[in-house]
């Protein structure tokens, strides 16, 4: 039997993290994108939550929260755009929101 | 506890007009005067508190590590002091903007401006001041996205217009990305160090040796993160849409005062987190950075034809102009970035608060709507109002960097820095963007004067901002002058 150590906790972390990264690159929906930056956070506090347990860094655990609080605040504020924007364009693509240029 | 005071005043008054506002109790432009009031009282506190000559520490950690005991989450110094007033300056600034557009009439896709339009600026000045004064990283993540999602409200303020909302949900998308960079570096640094305090890491971590490859990667995504607070190619994508579809006086916000906070995180990390061996990690990246965004930013605004885009572009370039000046570091047994270099950043911050507020605030009385923010319409603007064609040819010229004007103080204190640390490509580099960005600002200088209006109706302008405006002139042009006022603003 393997023994998982810090070290496999990073490497599924920075593997959630290039995934989501990814994600923001190649979809073309802005919820499937906004879930994808959630899943960046979400990967940052994985390794976090690692460093606490293996190196006993209690510190890390507090940044946690206030990850996890500023995220919520995030999504709070961005499903409230992004729902406005649907309800103006009845879209949520990306190739669909260009005024912008020039 | 006065070191604090400005922040405390403005979230406490921020928190007590937004009740007021929810209960009616309050007209929008009432609450417009006492957040300038409050500005205003955070200002005197701020600079009526004293400064010492070592750095000051609160919110200590009695069980830190020997030699970093002593050292806590907050502090208070003369750059912290510098950049405070620097923010609450803007904010200051920025609500008077709000105000004068309030008084303009409103265009059919545009909403009157509601009391919180007034209200969540507090906010970001709160946290732009927190940052100023953040020596822990816990401290300086809550405070970044305090101002970060403050923003993306302030953004898409006008939701009835699709492009205010395009313009939104790319600042939050990118923004999100930034903040996503952020938190992975500091979770790599943080962990490996086993602290999130600034003094924690430093003492870690300010060896001969080089940085290990993991801290390093943290530090570098650290920066990714900041790249995009300062614009800077290429993390500058959001810059030209946000700017344009953004109310105006959000623009100015944006392109002073983010920018800056951007970049007092950006210098304290590298100094008080980092030391001069840090160096060989974070010196060819900016380089890097600051030579893209000297080429781009200027040689972008050339092509356009809405001065917000190209006041955008052209923040790009001014941000490759400050990564200059932050690029003095390496010395050895120094802090992470020389004190020439440090002066170098506020006094050319200190520059371009002058010249983009001045412009910002000509853009809000010139173009209420969207369709009249391109540069033909500021063809013959001499003609209809002498005064706010003054003041633009004043700030743009400032931007420009040409004597006498503040701006020259600014490039000056850059290329010197460019030139004492041996940049000399990147000092060629910047030469050559600078000589580009006189073509596009002077061509807006030479259509104000010499090209025939579109119409020829006459602006009018408040007695107050008559005011403003005339005293912005005359600072532009006397801190160009007698450039010892910054040596006396950076002490």
């Amino acid at each position: 039997m393997m023994e998982i150590t810090l070290n496999h906790y990073l490497a599924v972390s920075a593997v959630l993290f290039m995934i989501g990264l990814a994600g923001v690159i190649l979809r073309r929906d802005i919820l499937i994108i906004y879930m994808s930056l959630e899943m960046m956070l979400n990967a940052a506090n994985l390794s976090l939550v690692a460093f606490s347990r293996f190196n006993n860094f209690v510190d890390a655990q507090i940044l946690v929260f206030f990850v996890i609080t500023v995220a919520a605040a995030e999504v709070a504020v961005g499903l409230a755009l992004i729902v406005a924007l649907y309800r103006l364009k009845r879209t949520s693509r990306v190739q669909d929101i260009t005024t912008l240029k020039l | 506890m006065p070191y604090l005071a400005p922040e405390i005043i403005l979230t406490a008054l921020a928190i007590v007009l937004l009740l007021l506002e929810a209960y009616g109790a309050i007209s929008a432009r009432s609450v417009g005067i006492w957040s300038l009031v409050g500005i205003a009282v955070a200002i005197v506190v701020t600079l009526f508190t004293e400064v010492g000559a070592e750095p000051m520490y609160f919110w200590t950690d009695p069980n830190a590590a020997e030699g970093t005991a002593g050292k806590g989450l907050y502090m208070w110094d003369a750059t912290a002091r510098f950049y405070k007033l620097f923010f609450l300056g803007t904010t200051g600034l920025v609500i008077w903007m709000s105000m004068e557009s309030a008084a303009q009439p409103v265009g059919p896709k545009t909403q009157p401006i509601r009391a919180e339009f007034y209200i969540l600026p507090l906010f970001v000045a709160a946290g732009m001041c927190l940052l100023a004064s953040a020596a822990d990283f816990m401290v300086l993540f809550v405070s970044l996205e305090l101002v970060t999602i403050t923003f993306y409200i302030l953004v898409a303020y006008q939701r009835e217009s699709a492009t205010a909302l395009e313009a939104g949900v790319k600042y939050l998308i990118l923004g999100g990305l930034a903040t996503a960079f952020l938190v992975m570096g500091i979770a790599y640094v943080a962990g490996f160090a086993g602290t999130t305090s600034f003094a924690g890491i430093i003492a870690k971590y300010n060896t001969p040796d080089h940085l290990p490859v993991a801290v390093a990667l943290g530090l570098l995504m650290i920066l990714v993160g900041f790249g995009f607070k300062i614009a800077s190619v290429p993390f500058h994508l959001w810059a030209p849409d946000v700017y344009q579809g953004a109310p105006t006086p959000i623009t100015a916000f944006l392109s002073v005062g983010s920018k800056a906070a951007g970049f007092i995180v950006l210098v304290r990390v590298l100094n008080e987190a980092f030391g001069p061996t840090a160096y060989a990690t974070w010196g060819p990246a900016l380089t890097a950075i600051a030579g893209c965004s000297l080429v781009l930013g200027n040689f972008a605004a050339m092509h356009q034809r809405n001065i917000k885009r190209m006041l955008a572009y052209s923040g790009v370039g001014h941000s490759g102009f400050i990564l200059m000046a932050v690029l003095s570091g390496g010395v050895p047994d120094g802090p992470g970035i020389a004190q020439a270099g440090m002066t170098a950043v506020a006094v050319y911050l200190a520059t371009y608060f002058l010249a983009s507020l001045t412009a910002f605030l000509v853009i809000t009385i010139v173009s209420p709507t969207p369709e009249e923010e391109s540069i033909r319409s500021y063809n013959g603007l001499w003609q209809r109002s002498p005064l706010l064609a003054a003041a633009l040819a004043a700030s743009l010229i400032s931007l420009a960097g040409i004597p006498p004007f503040a701006g020259f103080v600014g490039k000056l204190g850059a290329f010197v820095v460019a030139l004492q640390f041996h940049h000399y490509g990147l000092f060629f580099i910047a030469a050559i963007s600078a000589v580009a960005g006189l073509y596009y600002y002077l061509g807006v200088v030479k259509a104000m004067f010499w090209s025939e209006p579109l119409e020829v109706t006459p602006i009018q302008v408040s007695v107050p901002t008559q005011v403003l405006l005339t005293i912005l002139i005359f600072l532009l042009i006397a801190t160009g002058l007698c450039m010892e006022v910054f040596a006396w603003l950076v002490r």
